[in-house]
């Protein structure tokens, strides 16, 4: 392999770079060249050259780049404003009972869906959408995602319900505008599966450029993740010593900890009872960890149980009615369609995947049939990711729900908007386009279930998040920002400055599900 | 009491025990694979997506002794032969999945279950043909998607094994052969130059300089295996018969072709290395950054097999739908491109969606399709027999009743394999009729 890098005339400070491969007399390979462009080229030996002595040269002042929001190729230097937008006459997907509505429009006015029907007038200043043509809809809400963490799993022990992932969110994750480009506009962050009882999740709209509290959906429920199965099992670690290694022991953990947290419970009561002047308070220590699950107990905070196999499912549902509480969501849920009734009766609401198996174990059994079986039985069923590509896809996902097992389209748009809204207990504010509730829409360019759609806009709160057209100029901010970089470095390096080996920059991913594809070559892969 | 003539009790004796028989069948054991064409039939009146590019509407496809032997359009009197109306049905060439380990691994998490990766770096004659399952219960949910071919790819480092394509409607693996050690794979190591990874993958401050130079190092071990293969195969008599430099005969005769797996600029201008040194057919799978250098491949007439479409940029700052439209990148500079789904979670039915995206990403829907038939066909050396609709051609085609790209309309009434009726039935049908039958649902959107 070699490597060739030279200034394209004597005084210039910009630079070709050239590498490839070497064959006796020839030469090819690929580069780039001073503007950026992608370039390959061949070379053939004529004679060597002889080197002459470099002349010192005087620096310019150096250039600095703008800070932009988030500091990466995507953020902006102003974060996008609330506008007041009429999107006029497009087929309106309502998630709502109105169902679809065609040649509709619809005003959105302070972050807020103000009106919908027919030729509304544009107040003053609005900006007007041509939506002829075209597909609107509620944004997508991911019932179980990973993006925007910096980390998900506090696995040491099996019940962690202390640790929160509101404590560390990244907003700066590419992943949050990858997503808008693909409709979602609200997502569940969960706690990982690698314990019984995980930690506090956190309910996120996906708001490109703001900070982390700023990322926090405002007023919706508190929830935490449970997990059973083959991960709390550690099933993919060649060892484990932890307890529990079976689903016996999985539900003796979580017998094991709403005891204590009764018992807790009580003796908190205890502690604040009203007592006579001079008698002594019995000693108590606050338990963060039991906190949370006595909040669980009086339905303060809510469950979203990691779950696939038929008998955790119900082993699970049991323990819980034991202690008077209800399991809100069973997520993953692929044996779901063996229990439904079971979960219809129990009152628990339901997020699975659309077509994953075989994967592990636990999953041999799972059908794309699922969600279409446990809807028709009742239950309130979502579409969820679990993974930062496929959540740029629910709506594809949504539409194998009718392609396996004949849902309508219409019901099975709802899995993917106001069908977790519900289960996330915020079916009043987001997931479906109602007058009142949040400006979160997505405007597609075809049938938003199919293969063919395509993000235009993606507004959250009013704000447009995400714009196709305003994308592909940000493509080239961002090639001419990337040459303008490795132009300095190198220009440095002619110049004598101290230089490192380039390296890649890795990304990590999160995810719980044990997953058998690849999420890119410069992934780490993080359960 | 209505009467029946003989053979009408027959139809109606026989409509009953298939009744039942759909009812009792609760395992996939109870699906079988069809048996040999034996009655010539035709397809009448349908769209016909040929996979070379070309539509042909109001089309009627005659199937005989497992070949496509005509192709009229408009009304034509078919007389002594079955007539089946496709009226507003597509007819499409069997796709095929460019790269799997499909049958060698039934469930990744299951060391047991995992026939893919053999130990060592030169094993070229290691081959998947002799471990492929066609007894997994996956076979049958891609067949119900519309894919009817796959090529089974061993795993492992470096000189992985040679390829064989399956058909997949079979009761064992010479059953399910269709071209047998076509392609020899090399997995090239990594060229990236990663940062040392520290405790649970955090990123550590040294370089990787060694492992950089190791894998050079390794690439060049792989070139002298050939080198030595071929001087091997110069001599008149050998004083020992080496299995390993028997394996790549076919390679070094042009007979085989090197599959190369990398996906970075660098490993693939080695790659074309290969094909300068050796005379032997390259193929790059993966190829993430093969956009970069589409000139340079088209010139030295190298294909690439590209992995999911449904997959994420490589860097922050790449174009969100990078992945999505680097087929119709390649494309457009006159690379012959197949696209393949690797996915271990949906396991590999999403193949015709994958090619959706490209046709939503700056392919038409029909340059689209041929990336999942004729391309794929091409690459893996079996378009003489497969992967479009033409006459003289097996019948390996399916009828479906709108577009097979988009899931929203992919619904396969009948699929053929060489004139075989193939049962779309599987695992995951039967599940379903099982569990609508305990809440009394109706067994609707299969």
């Amino acid at each position: 392999m070699i490597k060739i890098v030279f200034g394209e005339s004597k005084r210039a400070r910009t630079t070709i770079r050239l590498s490839g491969t070497i064959n006796g007399n020839n030469m090819q390979g690929s580069g780039v060249d001073t503007a950026g462009n992608p370039v390959t080229f061949n070379a053939i030996y004529v004679s060597a050259v002889t080197a002459k002595a470099d002349s010192a040269r005087k620096r310019p002042a150096p250039q600095v780049g703008n800070v932009v929001y988030p500091f990466n190729g995507y953020g902006a230097t102003e974060l996008p404003k609330q506008e007041t937008i009429l999107i006029k006459n497009a087929t309106v997907w309502t998630s709502e009972k109105e169902g679809i509505l065609p040649n509709t429009d619809v005003l959105l006015q302070n972050g807020k869906i103000a009106q919908i029907g027919k030729n509304i007038t544009a107040p003053a200043g609005a900006r007007i959408i041509d939506g002829t043509g075209k597909h609107l809809t509620a944004g997508i809400i991911d019932e179980h995602s990973h993006i925007a963490t910096s980390s998900i799993n506090e696995g040491g022990q099996s019940v962690t319900s202390e640790v929160r992932i509101g404590d560390n969110l990244n907003p700066d994750d590419i992943n949050i505008y990858r997503q808008l480009s693909g409709g979602v506009t609200t997502s569940h962050i969960l706690h990982g599966s690698a314990n019984t009882i995980g930690g506090q999740t956190h309910l996120i709209k996906l708001r490109w450029g703001v900070n982390d509290e700023q990322l926090k959906f405002a007023g919706a429920d508190g929830f935490i993740k449970f997990a059973l199965g083959e991960n709390v099992k550690r099933s993919p670690a060649q060892t484990n010593n932890r307890f529990p290694d079976t689903r016996m022991g999985v539900e003796q953990v979580l017998m094991d900890a709403f005891t204590r947290a009764k018992e807790y419970e009580a003796a908190w009561k205890l502690a604040n009872m009203p007592r006579k002047k001079g008698e002594p308070a019995p000693v108590f220590r606050r338990d963060l960890e039991l906190d949370a699950l006595v909040e669980i107990m009086n339905r303060k905070r809510f469950i979203t149980c990691h779950s696939y196999v038929q008998s955790e499912i119900t082993s699970t549902m049991r323990v819980a009615e034991k202690f008077g509480f209800n399991i809100n969501t069973f997520t993953h849920i692929l044996e779901g369609y063996k229990v439904a009734d079971k979960m219809k009766a129990h009152g628990v609401a339901v997020s699975t995947f659309s077509d994953w198996w075989t994967y592990k174990m636990e999953v041999v059994d799972a059908i794309a049939y699922n969600a279409a079986i446990m809807q028709r039985v009742g239950l309130n069923v979502a579409i969820n990711s679990d993974d930062a590509e496929m959540a740029r896809r629910l709506n594809q996902e949504a539409a194998k729900i009718v392609k396996y097992g004949g849902v309508s389209e219409e019901e099975a748009w709802k899995m993917v908007t106001i069908n977790p809204a519900t289960m996330l207990h915020v079916q009043n504010q987001v997931g479906s386009i109602k007058v009142g509730k949040d400006a979160d829409v997505v405007l597609w360019s075809d049938n938003p279930l199919s293969i063919y759609a395509k993000s235009l806009f993606t507004i959250v709160d009013g704000i447009v998040y995400y714009d196709r057209v305003k994308d592909e100029q940000q493509r080239v901010a961002i090639q001419a920002e990337r040459n303008r970089l490795i132009q300095k470095m190198l220009g440095d390096k002619r110049a004598g400055m101290p230089t490192v080996p380039a390296t890649a920059s890795m990304e990590i991913m999160h995810h719980c599900s044990d997953h058998a594809h690849k999420h890119g070559l410069l992934v780490i892969d993080m359960e | 009491m209505p009467t029946f003539k003989t053979n009408e009790m027959k139809r109606f004796l026989l409509s009953i025990a298939m009744a039942a028989s759909v009812l009792w069948a609760t395992a996939q054991e109870t699906i079988l694979p069809a048996p040999k064409q034996t009655e010539p039939f035709v397809l009448t009146h349908a769209t016909v997506h040929v996979g070379n590019g070309k539509v042909i509407e109001n089309a009627n496809v005659q199937i005989a002794n497992g070949k496509i032997v005509e192709i009229t359009t408009g009304d034509v009197a078919y007389n002594d032969i079955k007539v089946i109306n496709c009226k507003g049905k597509h007819i499409y060439p069997g796709l095929i999945l460019s790269i799997s380990n499909l049958g060698l691994l039934e469930v990744p998490s299951v060391r047991a279950t995992r026939d893919e990766t053999e130990i060592g770096d030169l094993n070229p004659n290691v081959r998947s043909i002799v471990a492929y399952n066609t007894d997994s219960k996956v076979q049958r949910t891609l067949l119900a998607n519309g894919i009817l071919f796959a090529n089974i790819v061993p795993a492992g480092s470096l000189m992985m094994g040679s390829s064989s394509v399956v058909q997949l409607d079979a009761w064992n693996w010479e059953d399910a052969a269709y071209k047998v050690d076509g392609g020899i794979h090399l997995n090239m190591p990594s060229l990236v130059n990663r940062p040392v990874t520290g405790f649970f993958g955090r990123e550590g401050s040294a370089l990787e300089n060694d492992a950089l130079k190791r894998n050079l190092a390794q690439i060049e071990a792989c070139k002298d295996f050939l080198r030595q293969a071929k001087a091997y195969h110069a001599e008149v008599k050998h004083e020992n018969i080496n299995l390993k430099f028997e394996a790549v005969k076919g390679l070094l005769e042009g007979k085989q072709t090197l599959f190369v797996h990398c996906d970075i600029v660098k490993e693939m201008l080695l790659a074309v290395d290969f094909a300068k040194e050796f005379g032997c057919k390259v193929v790059i799978v993966g190829g993430i950054e093969s956009y970069r250098i589409a000139p340079l491949l088209k010139e030295h007439n190298i294909a690439v097999i590209l992995g999911q479409s449904h997959s994420l940029p490589t860097t922050p700052d790449d174009d969100v739908d990078l992945p999505y439209k680097t087929a119709a990148l390649l494309q457009k500079a006159g690379v012959l491109v197949a696209i393949n789904d690797d996915d271990g979670n949906s396991r590999f039915r999403n193949l015709p969606f994958n090619a959706g995206t490209a046709a939503a990403y700056g392919l038409t829907k029909e340059e689209a399709l041929a990336t999942v038939t004729l391309n794929a066909a091409k690459i893996l050396g079996i378009d003489a027999t497969t992967g479009s609709v033409e006459v003289g051609k097996d019948a390996n085609i399916l009828v479906s009743e709108g577009d097979i790209l988009d899931m929203r309309t992919n619904k396969i009434n009948q699929a053929f394999i060489q004139g075989r009726n193939i049962s779309l039935d599987n695992k995951q049908k039967q599940l379903y009729q099982r569990y609508n039958q305990k809440y009394g649902l109706p067994n609707v959107g299969m």
